[in-house]
């Protein structure tokens, strides 16, 4: 009775899982890479955005990325590359792509945070280390009382694990830092209605949140912004009358600075 | 619009009885009602008749194809319920029901088929038919039945619907529903293991008869381009057993899981196309050959194993766009190697499978982690541990060492007090090793002899005034125990301050 009910059991099984696939994001995954194998690229592109409702990976937003290069989109793809880079930091097909599509775009570097030795490792790192440091610090003096070590001996591992500490404690500042920085980050993208035939165009930063705006600067598809903080809470934002969304963003080197609405740019960190 | 006349006739005898055919007049219209038979029967045979009528007044029929069937193959049959049409019923209350587990069939909703006026043993009925697929799950020689309700209305005055005059007036009066379970008498059907001889080493469970068809959507692609590949099986036979063929990725192309798609009824999955739809990726340039694929089958007819052979397809690819890495410019050129200037990687390929899924782009920050909090109480355990084990220790040996001091200095002022010389010096020469054993903890100074003690004071550099005055308190100690020497001249009162002094200098 058992074996009969573990033969039906899988045989229901076998039958059920395509009915439990159709719908998953996996499902819509592979759909868009057959829409792309049979160079539906529109459609493909509309898969992958429908999954980034539920989850993303590094490879969904590395395709992504390639798609919106087919279409000539360099803001787009720069933007899922570097999304893509956030999952997976060494795939050097990424990095190679990314260069390549920056290169393209004529834009030198697309991630201005990305040039010192605290972003080789993550904030997750270094508060990891700290802690780390920070018992075994306690315990080997703890250790040292314990064995009845002269004073000197305790003193001195207690100035060089404090002094650790605060070197320690140093690095993990400046990376939560960066980590703030790269929130705040966002990339440049033109309006998806100007089309392929428009990638030379660029994005106006206006003096006030107003289409009326005159611009202060503009920058390329593709460049990278920050939105400045606001004084009070999260970022300098702005409703416009028809619920138009403005940011407030000033390129890395400070030199250019306006107001953007929300759908020019897209954040780094965030679906 | 229909009308019903009703004609209620009472039997006086028994015997074969024709009501004679006759004529109503309908809006000045003549019609001729056909004449009608009744057998009236006697009362045991009336009994007999009732039961037989209500075995033949509804009932269920399954009919086989074969007389026997092998081992997870799909047959496809149809369920037929037969209605007469005297019984007074109101509606089908569900999908007929499978009983027994050795066979799985798909599931039954609204009938597909529904005749009328169907003549069977000499009764008129209306069949509703479902189409039914089973799927033998064991072998052996296996039962299995199928029951469904109807909702039939009867007189009120009866507790049955199935006593004497259950038929007589159905379609008057006000009766009530009851529910009337029609059930298919068991069948048993032999169910063969399938042949072990001659089957196919990639043989993975297909029963039927099956065509195979395999196509590329391109032939020309660039590296890194998506390719898809069709596999499709066509025919009739256990579609939803058939696994999808393997096909694994290799240093030529890298291959994503196909996609399983079927053209036919999906309920039952019997006949129709079944298509595997794989995606390739290819990852280098050249003329490259997609691996055949073949498909093993058995014919429950013919009752012997078929293998369709695939064919091998060409596709051509063509390099894509590359990225030539530049070269560091920290580095000084002589010291590259001429010959691995520079790497190349091929760009924008499509990745056929999504990898790992994040919830989030936002890295999840290690403090909302569980165990980064669990696992600090091993170190904070053992922190604690170390430092009350410590302070318990050194408060012992400190315990110790003053109770001690404490002690010899009692018996320096004692042996002063009684002018005892050999006594007072033994406790200064103690107090004196007590005192400098906190210099170095690695020695054991309490087994030091004078000279001993003298030396390792000397190692100590301690003011030279003070070993003098160390010295010459030991010597004289020693010069009183050991060569006897007067004690008269001694004054203990200026000892007693030396030792003092000497004792606050070392400390």
């Amino acid at each position: 009775m058992r074996i009969l009910h573990f033969s039906l059991t899988c045989f229901w099984g076998i039958i059920s899982v395509p009915v439990i696939w159709a719908s998953s994001k996996e499902q819509l995954f592979y759909d868009a890479v057959r829409f792309e194998a049979t160079g539906n690229i529109d459609q493909a592109i509309g898969n992958y955005e429908k999954i980034l409702d539920q989850a993303s990976s590094a490879n969904l937003h590395g395709n992504l990325a390639n798609l919106y290069y087919k279409k000539s989109d360099y803001g787009r793809s720069i933007l899922h590359y570097r999304k893509a880079l956030l999952l997976d930091g060494n795939n050097r097909e990424f990095l190679s792509n990314l260069s390549f599509v920056c290169r393209t775009a004529n834009l030198e570097n697309t991630d201005p945070l990305k040039n010192n030795f605290i972003d080789g490792f993550s904030n997750n790192f270094w508060k990891g280390f700290l802690v780390l440091f920070l018992w075994f610090g306690l315990l080997l003096i703890s250790f040292l009382f314990f064995l009845r070590t002269t004073n000197r001996s305790i003193i001195f591992a207690c100035l060089a694990w404090a002094g650790g500490l605060t070197l320690l404690a140093l690095l993990v500042f400046d990376s939560s830092r960066h980590q703030n920085l790269t929130e705040s980050q966002v990339i440049a993208l033109l309006d998806k209605k100007q089309g392929d035939d428009n990638a030379s165009a660029t994005i106006p930063l206006r003096r006030f949140a107003a289409s009326s705006s005159t611009a202060n600067a503009s920058v390329r598809a593709g460049e990278s912004l920050f939105v400045d903080q606001s004084q009070l809470e999260g970022y300098q934002s702005h409703q416009g009358p028809n619920s138009q969304n403005w940011l407030l963003v000033r390129t890395a080197d400070n030199l250019k600075k306006g107001w953007v609405r929300q759908d020019e740019v897209g954040w780094i960190l965030k679906n | 619009m229909r009308v019903e006349l009703n004609f209620q006739v009472q039997p006086q005898r028994t015997g074969n009885f024709t009501v004679p055919a006759w004529k109503v007049m309908i809006e000045g219209k003549s019609y001729q009602v056909p004449p009608a038979t009744l057998q009236v029967l006697d009362p045991s045979q009336q009994e007999k008749q009732a039961q037989l009528d209500l075995r033949q007044a509804a009932f269920l029929e399954l009919p086989f194809p074969r007389s026997y069937f092998f081992e997870g193959e799909t047959i496809m049959t149809s369920l037929t319920l037969f209605i007469w049409d005297r019984l007074p019923v109101n509606r089908i209350e569900n999908a007929p029901t499978k009983i027994g587990e050795s066979f799985s069939s798909n599931n039954l909703g609204k009938w597909t088929e529904e005749k009328r006026n169907v003549s069977r043993n000499g009764k008129i009925y209306s069949t509703f038919t479902w189409p039914v697929a089973l799927t033998a799950a064991m072998a052996g020689t296996k039962e299995i039945s199928f029951t469904v309700n109807l909702r039939v209305r009867v007189n009120s005055r009866k507790n049955s619907p199935f006593s004497s005059p259950f038929f007589n007036d159905p379609f008057f009066g006000f009766g009530r529903e009851e529910s009337l379970t029609v059930e298919l008498p068991t069948k048993s059907i032999e169910i063969k293991p399938l042949p072990s001889t001659n089957r196919p080493s990639d043989y993975s469970g297909a029963i039927g008869s099956f065509r195979a068809q395999y196509s590329v959507d391109a032939n020309q692609v660039e590296v890194g381009d998506p390719v898809r590949l069709n596999f499709s099986i066509e025919g009739k036979g256990n579609f939803a057993a058939i696994p999808a063929p393997i096909l694994e990725s290799n240093e030529e192309f890298k291959i994503g899981p196909p996609a399983f798609l079927f053209e036919g009824n999906e309920e039952i999955k019997f006949e129709g196309r079944q298509n595997f739809e794989f995606i390739l990726t290819p990852q280098k340039a050249g003329n490259l050959k997609i691996t055949p694929l073949n498909f093993s089958y058995f014919d429950p007819i013919q009752e012997k194993y078929s293998t369709i052979i695939g064919n091998e397809i060409d596709l051509f690819v063509k390099p894509g766009e590359k990225w030539i890495e530049p070269p560091n410019q920290n580095e000084s050129q002589d010291s590259m190697p001429s010959t691995i200037a520079m790497s190349t990687n091929d760009l924008f390929q499509t990745a056929s499978d999504p990898g790992i899924w994040h919830s989030s782009l936002q890295p999840k920050s290690i403090e909302s982690n569980y165990w980064f909090w669990t696992f600090q109480i091993l170190p904070l355990t053992g922190t604690l541990a170390f430092g009350f084990l410590g302070w318990k220790r050194r408060n012992k040996f400190n315990e110790d060492f003053r109770i001690k001091k404490a002690n010899l200095s009692r018996k320096l002022n004692e042996s002063a007090d009684h002018r005892d010389p050999t006594g007072f010096f033994r406790a200064f020469k103690d107090l004196t090793r007590m005192q400098i054993s906190k210099k170095d903890k690695s020695r054991n100074t309490f087994a030091f002899s004078s000279d001993e003690l003298i030396t390792f004071i000397k190692e100590q550099k301690f003011d030279k005034s003070l070993i003098i005055e160390i010295e010459e308190m030991l010597r004289l100690g020693d010069g009183l125990e050991f060569a006897e020497s007067s004690s008269q001249e001694l004054d203990f009162k200026d000892l007693r301050r030396k030792v003092s002094e000497i004792l606050k200098k070392l400390s």
